[in-house]
Formats: C-alpha cells, structure tokens, sequence
C-alpha cells in the first residue's frame, strides 16, 4: 500500500510540478505572476483532444501541434497585451487583474469553440493499467512521470546554462541594463511566455487523458501547480519541481491513509508551515517584486 | 575625427523638457566629460545617447560612428559600438559575476573570444572580479558592483564607452582605482565619455569637458581650462 500510494504521489507531483514550473518561469523572467496559466493548460487539452481525438493524428504529431501553437499563442499574449499594459505602466495587483481577466476570456473562448459538455481524450495506450511495484496504474500516468521530468530538466538547462534563457533572467532582474547590454528585451519576453505556455501545452497533453477535457481542468489543477511553485520558492526551478513533489506526497498519503476528502486541506496546512519556516520558500527565493 | 556627434539635441519627458537643444562631440580616442549638478538631465543626455529614453521624447541628431542612430533602440545601438555603465550600476543580482560579464558578450558569437577577453582583460584590469567570480552579482560590495558593471560593458567590445557616475557612493580610495580602470581602458584605445557630478576628479581625469546646467551646455573647454576657469571654479569644485 504505501509504495503503491508514494508511486501515485511522485506521478501527481510531477505534474503539480511542471504546472508550478510555468508559474515560475514567467515570474523569474518577467516578475508577473500569470493567473492565466492554468486556462492554457485547459486550451492545450482541448488542442490535445481536438487534434489526437479528433482528427485521428498520432499523440506525438498532436503533442508536437499544440507545443507550436502555444509558443505562438503566448508570444502573442506577450506581445499584443501584456507589453503594451508594461509600457503604460502597469505592474503588480493592476497586472495580476489582467492575466485573471485574460483566464476568462481565454475559458469563454473555449467553452465558445469546445461547447461546456466533458470530452474523453481517448486512450493513447493499447494496456488499461501497468503493475508497478503493487500499483496498478495507467500507463498515461508513468508517461506523465517521465515527461514532465524531461520537460522539467530541459526548461532547467535551457534556463541556466544557455546565453537566451541567461538572458531571460537578466530582463526580469534590470530591464534596461539588458538592453544596455544588446538584449533584445522585447523580443526576449516574448519568448519567456512562449515558453511558460509550451510548459502548459505540455500539462494539458498530459492531463487530458487522465482526466478528460472540461473547462475545469486547469483551474482545479492550477491551484496546486502554484500551491507547489510557492512552497518551493516563486521563480526557483528546482523549487517548484520539490514543491510539487512535497505537495503531491502528502495528498496521496493523507487520502491513502486518513481520508481523501482531507487531502488538499492538510497539504496546505503542512504549506502553512513550510512558510512559517521558511517564509520565502524552500530554496529562499526572495519576491522579485511585489505581486 | 568626431566619433560622436549630437546636433541640437532636445528630450522631453511629457511636457518636462529636460534637454534643451544640446550639441556636442566626443572624437575618437578622447576622454569627455560632461560635469553638471543633480537634475542637470546628465543621465538623460547619455540614456538618450544609448537608446534607452523613449524615442518620442527626442528631437535632434545623434550620429554615431557615421550612422545616424537618433531614436534606434538600446540593442541595436550596443551593436553598433556604443556601450553604457549606468547609473547606480544596475548589475544583475542573482547571476553570478562570470554570468554578468557573458551577459555584456550578449551580442558575441564566438564564446572562446568571450572567455579570453574575461580571463586576459577583465580579471586583468580588475583581479577583485577574478577572486569573485562564482559569487552572486548581488552579494558584492559597492566598488566590486562598479567594477563589474563596467567590465560587463566593456565586453561587447565597444568603440565608445559611456559611464553616467562612476564615483556614485563609492569610498575615495574606490573612486581612484575605478578611474585608473578608466584611464587604462583609455589607453587601450577605446573612446571614453563620462558624465560625473564630483567635478574634481573629471576634470582632472578628462582631456575634455562640457558643462550641463538646467538642460543646457553652457561651457565647453579643454579641462585644464576648466579647472582654472573662475565660475566652474565657484560653482563645481567648491571655490
């Protein structure tokens, strides 16, 4: 039993890692923290759905779709309105409001284009459930493991040791003294919420066959994806990696062994604590700035 | 010949009209200063020189190494040769100091070059950095900041550096070695224009230098002239 539930824990806090990741990812690069990042994750499963279940292409073609249009959609999101509210100068709670407001716009749209009825990504594996160590799981679920690992080591690398993720950080720490130094800062925000939405492409790939395609899926979702970003430290990689897999433990434990209506409350109950500790997070990553 | 030249150079910021029609120019190889008070528009004169003002706030000429670049961006002004220390440093804090120095190489293709003019020239002119160099940009005193801010200018191998108040805060015997740094880097040949509100030791480190009051140049000499001048005397070096 508990191997069974520490394996379901580690698979849930994988993916609560990698939603977190897109929260930090915008953050560390751009100081803004986006509320729209768990409505993207709900378009990339309906693109998911749309283009694996619907047009009948293989889950890799599909996956690769909607990786595209995601970075496209938030280069774009960047570019046609979060810049142009920085310029006017927008920035704390007045941005949070935006990227809210920018969640529902983005929710009403799909549920214009998608309808409001639940749809069932169907299986990408012939296999109902693998045995793993006394755990019967989906195989949908040891993919998710393993993908949202890979995509978190490679988001870590490209983040810290490439000169363009460097330079992403550099943006969010002195604007001008990027530009100063030949940073393209305009260009190089733009490519920070293209990756924060490849981030979200890569969770609703994920998400939707585990848990079907709703308009729900990344609201419910993202509050643990940022519950896991915060308790590791907002704008740190690793950080919401281990925060992820705190957060996903406990909730497999309290609801394996106490009671699954319990879960998410003491989860952040013991977040309570972290923070009492450690008030700015595990890794001690100080605010950027003011949200 | 004149690297830089600015004709009639104004910048407003909404209605404020910080510069009012300022011209000057820095020729190659020479070091120009621009003395001034606080709330001259010194910062705004070399922020506007880099690209890094508004460019609807600008009216006039800047031509720089031929080019006219009034109104280019910050990136593509730092391509073309003209690199900036701003004011108050303004280094990277959570990037370590070879992490700063490879952010001033932005533009750099060739990361051996990058690596070699780090190790030959940088940790040469400044061996603080070098004993430094894995420590977070954030966690270095004033002077090793200043240090690094202009080592990470200087590696987009400029043709023109610019430094907007390199004495800021810093201790007296600070400020001698970042103006020896200067000289040297001088020396080496690349251009040097800096604008400084401690008077004193601009005019006795510049071949040159301009007086900016209220958004206008309102004396230009050699800085030997200056310092001998009565009125710079009286207002900038304290009688």
């Amino acid at each position: 039993m508990l191997k069974s539930l520490i394996i379901v824990g580690l698979i849930m806090g994988s993916i609560y890692g990698l939603i977190g990741l897109g929260y930090s990812v915008i953050y560390r690069a751009s100081g803004i923290m986006n509320l729209a990042q768990g409505e993207l994750i709900t378009l990339s499963a309906f693109l998911g759905y749309t283009f694996f279940g619907v047009c009948g292409l293989p889950y890799g073609v599909a996956l690769i779709l909607t990786v595209v249009i995601m970075f496209v959609l938030g280069v774009m999101i960047q570019k046609g309105l979060v810049s142009r509210y920085q310029k006017r100068g927008v920035t704390g709670v007045y941005m949070l409001l935006i990227t809210f407001g920018l969640s529902r716009v983005i929710n009403g749209g799909e549920a214009l284009i998608f309808g409001s009825n639940a749809k069932r990504f169907p299986s990408i594996f012939n296999v109902s459930t693998v045995n793993i160590m006394g755990a019967h799981l989906q195989p949908e679920r040891i993919m998710c493991l393993f993908l949202a690992l890979i995509s978190m080591l490679l988001v870590h690398l490209f983040m810290t040791r490439t000169k363009t993720g460097i330079g992403m950080q550099a943006c969010a720490m002195h604007s001008k003294a990027a530009e100063a130094c030949g940073i393209d800062v305009v260009k190089s925000n733009g490519l920070t919420w293209g990756l924060a939405s490849v981030v979200a492409a890569m969770c609703g790939m994920m998400l939707g066959p585990i848990y079907g395609v709703t308009l729900m899926l990344g609201a419910n979702l993202s509050q643990m994806g940022f519950a896991s970003s915060v308790a590791g430290g907002m704008g740190n990689i690793y950080g919401a990696m281990v925060g992820g897999i705190i957060i996903g433990l406990i909730e497999s434990l309290v609801g394996g062994y106490v009671n699954s209506t319990w879960k998410s409350m003491i989860a952040y109950l013991i977040l309570f604590l972290i923070l009492a500790v450690r008030p700015t997070g595990l890794f001690n990553e100080q605010a950027v700035r003011d949200v | 010949m004149a690297l830089l030249e600015v004709h009639d150079l104004h910048y407003y910021y909404g209605n404020i009209h910080a510069l009012k029609g300022i011209s000057f120019h820095v020729d190659a190889g020479e070091m120009v200063t621009l003395i001034g008070s606080n709330g001259a528009g010194k910062t705004t004169t070399l922020q506007t020189l880099s690209g890094l003002t508004e460019p609807k706030g600008i009216r006039g000429e800047i031509i720089f190494d031929g080019k006219n670049i009034t109104g280019w961006k910050g990136h593509k002004i730092t391509a073309a040769g003209m690199a900036q220390v701003l004011e108050g440093r303004c280094i990277f804090p959570k990037l370590t100091v070879v992490q700063n120095l490879q952010m001033g190489a932005f533009l750099i293709k060739d990361k051996a070059s990058v690596e070699k003019k780090i190790q030959d020239e940088i940790f040469r002119l400044f061996p603080r950095l070098e004993e430094r160099k894995t420590s977070l940009g954030g966690s270095l005193s004033g002077g090793e900041q200043q240090m690094l801010a202009i080592g990470r200018a200087m590696l987009s191998n400029p043709k023109l550096l610019l430094l907007d108040e390199p004495s800021m805060g810093l201790a007296p015997l600070v400020v001698q070695e970042i103006f020896e740094a200067i000289k040297k880097i001088r020396d080496e040949g690349v251009t040097v224009m800096f604008v400084e509100q401690n008077s004193k030791i601009a005019l006795n480190t510049a071949d040159r230098g301009y007086v900016l009051q209220t958004g206008e140049i309102v004396m230009e000499d050699t800085c030997q002239n200056l310092l001998a001048n009565e009125d710079v005397k009286k207002a900038y070096l304290g009688g």
